[in-house]
């Protein structure tokens, strides 16, 4: 019974695009009647990740937009793959939770088969070939980062299957604000507290100067021992307190004078409207 | 229940016999030992080791192109014995199934996640009724990167385990008391310990006294684990120093 000496075979899936051309006509009726067909959510989103000293620091903050509208002020890009290996997903948020989704049950069944804990590059490899074999429709990035038995590692994926892996990285529409940032400040090695509040300016960088990014920063603190899912860790939006008493009291502006003026008013028309009180 | 009433066929296909018996894959163990070859596999502390004899039985063979020792990955190979055609579309099977592994998830296949996978596949052909047992046994070695030196072998009833030493072929059960009978104490077996007594472990059951020519020796070593056959110098020099020793 011997295998055939091909390369790996190609694997069938993928999206298919048989009703492009019923879609495109059932838009085009739409818009001449005045409608517009409805949009995917998408995250907007300030994803970062960093390795530092005794692992990984994941952040992300946590508005999810339909188009100019925010759709939910406080969702979690945060996502659970292993115990040990978590990912944030940016881009199309349904594309990125089933991305995810079906990588934590891959990683599961793997696990029970092999008796071994996963490992970071496996989740990546598999990401990245799903994503591929959908060419880029499946509109997920994702930066996936934990630590295993080879050490702590921080991968990104784009949506149409190729990967970097860094020692920082972000991704989603404020990347170029977050990555700022870690340019400037990043070093080797970092201790927890300046990684992690390093990772939270990052995000809020993001959350400020990215219309798509808002709401609060998540933080996500992966290392040997276990892993700290900091929900909420910064909230830079949230409004300030008054720091005291604003309004005047009766009284404060002093009255000089007084002078009062009766007004004649005569009565020019009467009509009188019976109202239904049942 | 007669036992005429699978009119004979649990001997022909691998189907029950009414005691509960698998003829076919008992018939493919008796094949194993058909080659007239045995093979011995130990695992020391930091080597592990397999051997086998080489016979070349005609003249106008090339010994060179001979072989029954096969890379299955950089860092796990094996020993094949039983018939030679069947060992080789096993080998070639496990080299698929590990490349396919690494394709998929990234990283090197372990020993015993690809001894499983053989085993699973041997298990398949004693269901089918159309595809017989192949008539052949594999012992793998490696370096686990979590484990440390790992002795595997996969035979044709699917059936897999792990081993601190085992022998394979013609001669297997005496092969097997007499590595019982050394490792009875757990001694600690170094590097030229646990080759040594592989090779005499073969001559002893065998009686007979090898010539460098006649053995083929494939090792890992936690210095260097990339599997690799020993050349006829290093044979040399390992059957000196037993010779030597007695």
């Amino acid at each position: 019974m011997l295998h055939s000496l091909n390369p790996h075979q190609q694997q069938t899936g993928g999206f298919s695009f048989e009703n492009t051309r019923r879609n495109a006509v059932l838009e085009s009726n739409l818009s001449e009647a005045g409608y517009k067909a409805p949009n995917a959510r998408k995250t907007g989103t300030t994803i970062a990740g960093m390795v530092f000293k005794d692992g990984v620091v994941l952040g992300a903050d946590t508005r999810a937009t339909d188009d100019m509208v925010v759709a939910d002020k406080n969702c979690m890009k945060i996502h659970y793959i292993a115990p040990k290996i978590y990912c944030c997903g940016a881009g199309v948020a349904a594309d990125a939770e089933m991305a995810t989704q079906m990588m934590a049950s891959n990683v599961e069944l793997h696990t029970l088969n092999t008796g071994r804990p996963p490992l970071v590059a496996m989740v990546t490899r598999q990401l990245k070939q799903m994503l591929f074999r959908y060419q880029g429709h499946m509109g997920a990035s994702v930066i996936v980062g934990g630590v295993d038995v080879t050490g702590a590692h921080l991968y990104s994926v784009y949506p149409h299957g190729s990967y970097d892996k860094l020692p920082f990285l972000t991704m989603g529409s404020g990347a170029a604000a977050a990555v700022a940032v870690f340019e400037d400040r990043f070093k080797p090695n970092m201790e927890l507290e300046d990684a992690k509040q390093l990772v939270g300016d990052a995000i809020a960088a993001g959350i400020f100067c990215d219309l798509g990014s808002g709401s609060n920063v998540d933080l996500c603190v992966i290392t040997e021992a276990g892993v700290q899912f900091l929900r909420g860790y910064d909230k830079p939006t949230q409004k300030g307190k008054r720091e005291g008493q604003y309004r005047y009291k009766p009284g404060t502006t002093a009255v000089l004078t007084k002078t009062e003026t009766p007004l004649s008013v005569d009565v020019v028309h009467e009509s009188v409207q019976m109202m239904d009180t049942q | 229940m007669s036992r005429g009433s699978n009119a004979g066929f649990d001997r022909h296909i691998t189907i029950f016999s009414p005691e509960g018996r698998l003829y076919q894959v008992e018939y493919a163990f008796k094949a194993i030992g058909q080659s007239g070859l045995t093979s011995v596999g130990i695992r020391g502390t930091d080597t592990v080791v397999v051997v086998t004899q080489k016979k070349v039985p005609d003249k106008l063979l090339d010994s060179s192109t001979v072989t029954n020792m096969f890379k299955l990955t950089p860092r796990i190979g094996c020993v094949m014995t039983g018939h030679n055609a069947d060992s080789r579309s096993q080998v070639h099977r496990a080299r698929v199934e590990a490349a396919e592994w690494k394709y998929k998830f990234g990283y090197d296949i372990t020993a015993d996640a690809l001894c499983r996978r053989l085993a699973d596949i041997s298990q398949v052909y004693t269901q089918n009724a159309e595809m017989r047992p192949l008539g052949c046994c594999m012992i793998m070695v490696a370096i686990d990167p979590q484990h440390g030196p790992v002795l595997y072998k996969c035979d044709p009833a699917g059936y897999y385990c792990g081993f601190r030493a085992t022998a394979v072929g013609a001669k297997q059960t005496e092969a097997n008391s007499f590595l019982e009978k050394k490792l009875k104490r757990n001694p600690d077996l170094s590097h030229d310990r646990t080759v040594q007594l592989a090779i005499s472990c073969l001559s002893s059951v065998l009686s007979m006294d090898f010539k460098a020519s006649e053995l083929e020796i494939g090792i890992v070593t936690k210095d260097k684990p990339k599997f690799r056959t020993l050349s006829e110098s290093e044979i040399e020099a390992h059957l000196v120093a037993i010779a030597e020793r007695e």
